[in-house]
């Protein structure tokens, strides 16, 4: 029998994970981010997994036993790093959540707290892929250099 | 004269390794004003992202959370 299986991330930045998960194309309905853990949905109702960013997938799918679905989410734990909750089915045997899936979504999490970072320093970026694949974020000092003078004289005008 | 400072990441496919190149510096200033980006991405630098020896097993795969 399945249970669920606990993964240590690194990521401390729901807005990043919540970015991530959207360029993996999780529907935005699906994803819900709450400020108290809220209990996971799945096949094993003796745990009670609980999760502050969940993905509900539980049933999404039809009500035959191959179209269910269990939740999968992210808690926080008491050093302020999320730990994943998956299904053990959901990571074998079903593709969509296997080490692959976690690995590109942790990438894309990284790329997503960059730009985070970026845009709260005022500089713009660019994102493209190098010949090898990788993703590289491009960000400009001189433009937000520029924005900061901007943000200064509408305060002055403002004033 | 043009400011031509920029910071250039670059992300492996492995979600834990980011390469940080940074242009147009002098001294100091070439880390010091880029560290913003270091902590947001401290956590990769801290500890990996996997254990390995957690997914070299599913058996192994359940860890004790620090707290529990």
């Amino acid at each position: 029998m399945s249970h669920t299986l606990e993964f240590e991330t690194t990521i401390t930045n729901v807005d990043a994970l919540v970015r991530a998960l959207k360029r993996m194309d999780v529907s935005e309905n699906l994803i819900e981010v709450h400020e108290t853990a809220q209990r996971l949905r799945t096949f094993h109702e003796n745990e009670n997994k609980r999760a502050h960013v969940i993905v509900r997938r539980f049933l999404q799918k039809g009500n035959n036993w191959k179209g269910k679905h269990s939740d999968i989410g992210w808690e926080f734990n008491k050093e302020g790093v999320l730990i994943g909750h998956i299904d053990e089915f959901e990571y074998d045997d079903n593709p969509c959540y296997d080490h692959e899936w976690q690995t590109k979504l942790y990438t894309y999490c990284e790329v997503e707290a960059a730009k985070i970072a970026f845009e709260k320093q005022g500089m713009p970026y660019v994102e493209k892929t190098d010949k090898q694949g990788r993703i590289e974020l491009r960000a400009k000092f001189a433009k937000a250099q520029e924005n900061k003078n901007r943000a200064k004289t509408y305060t002055k005008v403002q004033a | 004269m043009e400011d031509t400072r920029e910071i250039v990441l670059t992300f492996e496919w492995d979600g834990k390794t980011v390469h940080k190149e940074t242009n147009g510096f002098v001294g100091k200033a070439c880390t010091d004003e880029t560290k913003f980006v270091e902590e947001a991405l401290k956590g990769s630098k801290q500890k990996r992202r996997f254990k390995a020896e957690y997914l070299n097993n599913k058996k192994h795969a359940v860890v004790q959370r620090a707290h529990a």
